[in-house]
């Protein structure tokens, strides 16, 4: 080896963007379920937006995750598509305003239809294997005041281990039914400490970026929750 | 210059993703050229890349082991069949590999897939050439002009999952072929794959490949050290993370073209 190679770094490989292939970033669909009923207004209300900004600022500051993670809003009650799915870095969160009853049921059937639409559409448009298992985040405080039984059945067809739709998590706020909730989801439930959205929030926004980047395997390890209040 | 001179080298790099969450990188790369046969005249080039399993606790040493016994493996058939490989051989090898992994999983009382790893694999002797692979990324051969990818990287219903050669259904998974002789062979796993391959249509993005292959092809036979320290701190370049946050392999391996000097050898 000449000492020349020693002393400026040799360079080895494409140095120009063109010299590399161009290719769709794969997609990580997750639709934010979030119940805005009208026991979340006051403090609630403006914890949970102020943490759906945390959220959003987490992931756009993520280079690939806010190509990656696709958002979704759908708030009830009454179950309403707030925002269809967009990449996280398009994503704006509006300020939601508490109001109504809980239609749980009618909105997880809304979630999971949006789902399925949306890998569809990914897997037409980009390639089969471009689309990552999608989420659905699920945040109430209260208990369905609508037929759940039907969403029940479609969350537990969809999110096992063979069935691998999407993968459905419930977060109960205080004064949540988590009684219902857990017979609503497959996986347990789980209890936000207080009024930590943000928390939460920060925490999905981390747990998304992992699972948008990763390659191999069909499970990502999570980091355990550290916003959850510690059940009995 | 030698009939089956070949010009090579390689290298692994941690991606950022794995930086970041303070993990090692479990990618492995090697390429090694020896002469096995009863004459010791004849030359074995065996080049391989392994990307341990995110989820895999000893991802890394699974790479490492599935590279390691594979070619061990197939250097025993070589010595045993003199220098001639058959596919039965290969899937033979493949599923000892798997069987070995699972052996030395149980005896620290871990589970096989604790060690789960993709494996993509060349061979070259002086008149075979064969490919192998379980899982993503991929092999590219040249020849001449062309580059071709033997087999499209093999992924699960989404995009994260793969093939690994600790699973049950090894050999379902398995891709075993011999090729035509080629002039060029580049192996990498899936954390190239979009920098590498224009993965919609199908195709090799050429000056990808042309970009190392113009100063790979300048090199006398052997193992090029400076250009696999090039290699690996162009896997660490902005250019390259900024596109991918995975860990990385590369392996380039071309037919030699310059004559050895007179006098060595």
């Amino acid at each position: 080896m000449s000492e020349e190679l020693e002393q400026t770094p040799f360079s080895f490989g494409p140095s120009d963007a063109s010299e590399l292939a161009e290719n769709p970033e794969q997609r990580c669909p997750c639709v934010l379920l979030l119940d805005t009923s009208g026991s979340m207004a006051g403090r609630p209300i403006q914890e949970l937006n102020e943490g759906l900004r945390a959220f959003q600022e987490e992931l756009a500051a993520d280079t690939l995750a806010r190509k990656r993670v696709e958002l979704a809003l759908v708030t009830f009650g009454p179950a309403k598509l707030e925002t269809d799915f967009v990449v996280a870095e398009n994503f704006q969160p509006p300020e939601l305003v508490a109001g109504g009853d809980t239609p749980m049921g009618a909105a997880i059937e809304l979630a999971i239809e949006l789902v399925t639409r949306r890998k569809e559409v990914i897997r037409q448009h980009l390639d089969p294997t471009m689309c990552l298992r999608p989420w659905i985040w699920l945040m109430t405080d209260g208990g369905p005041t609508d037929p759940w039984q039907n969403a029940a059945a479609s969350i537990k067809a969809g999110d096992n281990d063979e069935r691998k739709a999407f993968s459905f998590f419930a977060v109960g706020v205080q004064g949540a039914n988590m009684e219902i909730l857990s017979q609503i989801t497959r996986r347990p439930p789980v209890s936000l400490d207080g009024l930590r959205f943000r928390d939460m929030f920060v925490w999905l926004s981390s747990s998304l970026s992992g699972i948008a980047k990763s390659q191999p395997g069909a499970a990502v390890p999570l980091a355990p929750p550290d916003w959850t209040s510690v059940s009995s | 210059m030698r009939q089956d001179a070949w010009t090579y080298t390689n290298a692994s790099a941690i991606g950022t993703s794995h930086q970041r969450r303070d993990e090692g990188c479990q990618d492995h790369s090697r390429v090694v050229c020896s002469r096995v046969s009863l004459d010791g005249e004849q030359t074995f080039l065996f080049a391989a890349v392994a990307d341990g399993a995110g989820t895999a606790k000893f991802a890394a040493t699974g790479a490492k082991l599935a590279v390691r016994v594979l070619r061990k493996e197939i250097r025993r058939i070589l010595l045993k069949d003199d220098m001639h490989l058959t596919e039965d051989a290969l899937r033979a090898a493949v599923l000892m590999t798997s069987n070995h992994i699972e052996e030395h999983a149980s005896r620290s009382s871990h589970k096989s897939r604790d060690y789960a790893s993709t494996l993509i694999c060349a061979i070259l002797l002086p008149d075979q050439a064969w490919h192998l692979q379980i899982g993503d990324g991929a092999a590219v051969f040249g020849y001449g002009e062309q580059r071709i990818v033997d087999y499209w990287p093999a992924k699960g219903e989404y995009g994260n999952e793969t093939f690994f050669i600790t699973d049950d259904t090894v050999l379902d998974q398995l891709h075993v072929r011999e090729i035509e002789m080629p002039d060029e062979v580049t192996l990498f796993t899936d954390g190239l794959e979009a920098i590498a391959l224009d993965l919609k249509n199908k195709e090799v993005h050429h000056p990808f490949y042309d970009s190392f292959y113009r100063v790979l092809n300048l090199r006398e036979a052997g193992f090029q050290r400076d250009l696999a320290e090039g290699l690996a701190s162009w896997m660490q370049t902005d250019l390259v993370t900024n596109r991918t946050d995975d860990d990385k392999s590369l392996v380039l391996i071309s037919k030699t073209r310059v004559a050895d000097p007179p006098n060595s050898d």
